[in-house]
């Protein structure tokens, strides 16, 4: 019992330190797009003295700064609910990771992953995490806020139905709500067999961690940061903790569903190659970020909605033909 | 053509002037007429009647126990754009301070009347708007602060405390880089009211120009802004060398023409990334400073040094350039020149940054016209109005350069960009044409002639990269001069950017607000007065350590 509490301890740690890595990869490839050099891998010499030898955890320190400062409550706000909201989003980000799908697996975390429908467990989650942020945004009694969440629940509505359709079009197409058994399933890369429900997954991203050209509910030019205007300090350092662990789950999920998990070959380079797709996942989301400049949200209300049914029914009608011929 | 028009208006006002008298502005004489205050209003009208007429400034100074002068300046435009500029100058004493405003007529008006009324003491009668314009709007209570007043007259007074659909934007905000403080009324995501709030820079710098010497001020308005600090000097040494009646040599015309061009080129490329930042647009906000880059070097070579720059001179120019750095020179603006056409290609297919510039801060012809555009602002609403063109200084007029005024009949954002970018090219045009010049011309690069103090005033006004910026001096003979006003072309498009926030959505905010460029170190440079003693006072540094 006790060391199956210290492996879980130690694969989420070990977790969250690799999503720490995701974003500095994310930040990377946004400052070299930019023609920045963004932060350093390895630190010139003459530097090393005073700012370290690497800056790969620069990511960590920011929010670990954030521990350190104070926390402001807003007079008007709903103290408790604006409390709680961020620090249940969190254990929910927590709670998601060891359902997530490794190639090299502990006979402890088999326990989970033998859970029959975790997929659905891991889809509400990341849901729930969106919702109890905006929840807590809403007990901030801030006008930058209200705006921020009024922006980010009609974008959300419709990137849910692309993330949901996105997931059952893929446990329609394997039969199957367990995370294991779609991984172990697939032969050809659920990719190849239907790129829609990939391309609605991605698009699920692009709003849920405000990626241009859909950041409008985050946009600090226009409002500030909207949802999180009034957070600071602990509780901000927990959001922005969540949000990094999120990142991280979305781009090894992308990988575990439709990319077989990087089980190509045998297991000690699986989990390389997992790590190594997610990484290549995440630059692509880099690149698109940084191709756009940001829609108003009037024209996102316009245009990311048709994008969502377009390629959420193609990808849900694609999955129901391959049941139909193919069993 | 000049000459008639002018004739006629003065036949049409004289039975109203006292007397007339010239001052220099640029290469142009303007008559200054000096009537009685009563009459201020009537002949305004009767200048503001013609269709192509603006007003450029309104400046007040105190002459001690003499009382108040008011001088409104007015530029008029003939068939051909050539401007021409009329004056009305009007004294009265200090137990008597009210005068008619002239913002009850014209907008124009309207920040500067709010300005002198702050600084001077002097009361505007019939001023729709009174409330401070650097000062915080309660300071020291609602009545001395004119909010009451302004309240009856239904003017948009902002209630406190603030009720929940107005949006603070400032200041400090992500958006806004400059302590400006923008509140929007808003009714979901429209824009229903806007108020813009400056004042949160003071420095001073008008009042510190008083009391130093000809020599100092040049270092002192350097400072005013960094972004177009030769402007500024060019400006201020064309006030002195009117003043005092000193032309520069050609050389030395081409060396400055070619220091403006060049900030220019660096300050249009920063706000074409800044413009980019405000709607999301990170990476085209990189690029395009990488590019800026680049004319920032060429400053250097011009002048050695990158902000600074302290290219003009009285009667001159500071440093001379080789033939070696000239071909240096011209080869770099090939390369700027390649890469602002990859600019301007991103931009012209990007098709998002398109529609988020399109048909919002709309700014009509006529609407320019009537609250003051200036600059790149008002020739994107489709206003040939340049002073380089209209009031050649320095190289500008046609036996120097040949060049072409960029407008758009767009009136949108867009129009505001795409002028900006095309207004880039005309400026390599002018700095190759400057370089290819300097190679044949030989010569000294000061005048060899002496200045001689004298009792007058002098203007002096270029076209920096957000508009025109006016320098106005008055010497009374001594080494420092008696009054500096400086007009700057953030202080006129400031102004406008309530009207053209109204109607459209939070979104679009910042970028309209961007578009006109606004430059807030150049909108707060004056000092703050006690009002309610009436006195200024000095405070030296030493007392500034004690309080602390």
């Amino acid at each position: 019992m006790i060391i199956e509490i210290i492996y879980f301890i130690s694969l989420i740690i070990f977790n969250i330190f690799l999503s720490f890595i995701f974003l500095f990869l994310f930040r990377k490839i946004n400052a070299k797009f930019q023609g920045r050099k963004g932060l350093l891998l390895i630190v010139p010499k003459d530097l090393r003295k005073t700012i370290g030898s690497t800056k790969i955890m620069q990511q960590f320190y920011d929010i670990l700064k954030l521990f350190y400062k104070q926390t402001i409550i807003p007079k008007n706000s709903h103290k408790k609910i604006f409390i709680i909201s961020p620090i249940i989003s969190f254990i929910l980000s927590i709670i998601i990771i060891p359902f997530l799908y490794f190639p090299i697996i502990n006979d402890a975390q088999q326990k989970f992953l033998f859970i029959p429908f975790d997929l659905l467990i891991i889809t509400y989650a990341i849901i729930l995490i969106h919702i109890f942020w905006n929840i807590g945004a809403y007990a901030s009694a801030s006008p930058w806020a209200y705006i921020g969440i009024e922006r980010s629940e009609k974008l959300n509505f419709f990137a849910q139905i692309s993330f949901i359709s996105s997931i059952f079009s893929i446990a329609i197409l394997s039969n199957s709500l367990s995370l294991k058994e779609i991984v172990i399933k697939q032969d050809i890369p659920y990719i190849l067999l239907n790129p829609f429900s990939a391309i609605s997954f991605i698009l699920f991203i692009l709003v849920n961690f405000n990626l241009k050209p859909f950041d409008v509910s985050e946009i600090e030019v226009e409002i500030v940061s909207g949802p999180f205007t009034e957070y600071s300090g602990k509780l901000l350092g927990l959001i922005e903790l969540t949000k990094t662990i999120l990142f991280y789950i979305n781009s090894i999920l992308f990988i575990n569903i439709f990319l077989k998990s990087g089980e190509f070959f045998s297991s000690i380079i699986n989990l390389f190659l997992l790590l190594i797709f997610a990484g290549i996942f995440v630059i692509i989301l880099s690149i698109i970020n940084n191709i756009f400049p940001s829609y108003r949200i009037d024209q996102a209300l316009k245009i990311y909605p048709i994008l969502v049914i377009i390629f959420s029914s193609l990808s849900l009608m694609l999955s129901f033909i391959y049941k139909i011929f193919f069993g | 053509m000049i000459e008639n028009s002018m004739k006629n208006i003065l036949e049409d006002l004289s039975n109203l002037i006292i007397e007339t008298h010239d001052i220099k502005i640029n290469k142009q004489l303007a008559k200054i007429l000096s009537i009685d205050k009563e009459k201020l209003i009537e002949i305004a009208k009767r200048i503001l009647k013609n269709s192509n007429s603006r007003l450029v400034h309104e400046i007040a100074i105190d002459l001690g126990i003499d009382g108040f002068k008011i001088i409104q300046l007015y530029e008029l435009f003939n068939s051909e754009g050539k401007a021409y500029h009329i004056g009305i100058e009007s004294y009265f004493p200090r137990e008597e301070s009210k005068i008619p405003s002239l913002a009850a007529i014209t907008y124009q008006a309207n920040w500067a009347e709010r300005e002198i009324m702050e600084l001077l003491g002097i009361e505007f009668e019939g001023h729709p708007d009174k409330r401070h314009l650097f000062l915080p709007y309660e300071w020291p209570n609602e009545t001395e602060a004119g909010l009451e007043e302004a309240k009856k007259i239904g003017f948009n007074v902002f209630p406190k405390p603030e009720p929940p659909n107005i949006l603070p934007i400032g200041p400090y905000h992500p958006a806004l880089l400059e302590g400006v403080f923008l509140r929007l009324k808003v009714d979901g995501e429209t824009i229903i009211d806007a108020d813009l709030k400056p004042g949160f820079n003071h420095r001073g710098i008008m009042k510190l120009g008083e009391e130093r010497s000809y020599w100092r001020n040049l270092y002192l308005f350097e400072r005013v802004c960094g972004i177009c600090s030769a402007d500024h000097t060019n400006a201020y040494v064309l006030a002195v060398e009117n003043l005092f009646n000193i032309e520069p040599p050609d050389r030395a015309k081409y060396i400055r023409t070619l220091g403006i061009e060049l900030e220019r080129i660096a300050s249009h490329l920063l706000w074409l990334g800044v413009a980019a930042d405000l709607i999301g647009f990170k990476t085209f906000f990189m690029w395009c400073w990488k590019e800026r880059e680049k004319a920032i070097d060429l400053l250097e070579r011009l002048s050695g040094n990158r902000v600074t720059k302290g290219i003009a001179r009285f009667g001159g120019a500071k440093r001379d350039l080789g033939k070696e750095e000239i071909e240096k020179m011209i080869e770099k603006l090939k390369d700027i020149e390649k890469s602002v056409k990859n600019l301007l290609d991103i931009a012209y297919n990007n098709s998002i940054l398109r529609k988020r510039t399109e048909d919002i801060g709309i700014l009509d012809f006529q609407n320019a016209i009537e609250y003051g555009a200036v600059g790149p602002v008002a020739r994107a609403s489709n206003w040939k109005i340049d002073v380089r063109h209209d009031c050649p200084f320095d190289a500008y007029s046609q036996e120097y350069t040949t060049w072409d005024v960029i407008v758009d009949n767009g009136k949108d954002v867009w129009a505001r960009v795409i002028v900006r970018i095309k207004e880039i090219f005309v400026s390599i045009d002018i700095c190759n044409q400057c370089l290819n010049a300097l190679k044949n011309i030989k010569g000294e690069i000061v005048t060899s002639e002496k200045i001689e103090l004298r009792k007058g005033e002098g203007i002096g006004k270029v076209e920096a990269p957000r508009g025109e910026l006016i320098y106005y001096l008055m010497s009374n003979g001594e080494p420092i001069p008696y009054a500096v006003r400086i007009r700057t072309p953030s202080y006129r498009n400031n102004a406008i950017v309530p009207f053209i926030l109204k109607g459209y959505r939070i979104s679009d905010a910042p970028i309209i607000y961007g578009s006109v460029d606004p430059c807030m170190s150049c909108t707060d440079r004056v000092q703050i007065i006690d009002i309610k003693s009436g006195e200024k006072k000095i405070i030296s540094l030493n007392d500034l350590i004690k309080r602390r």
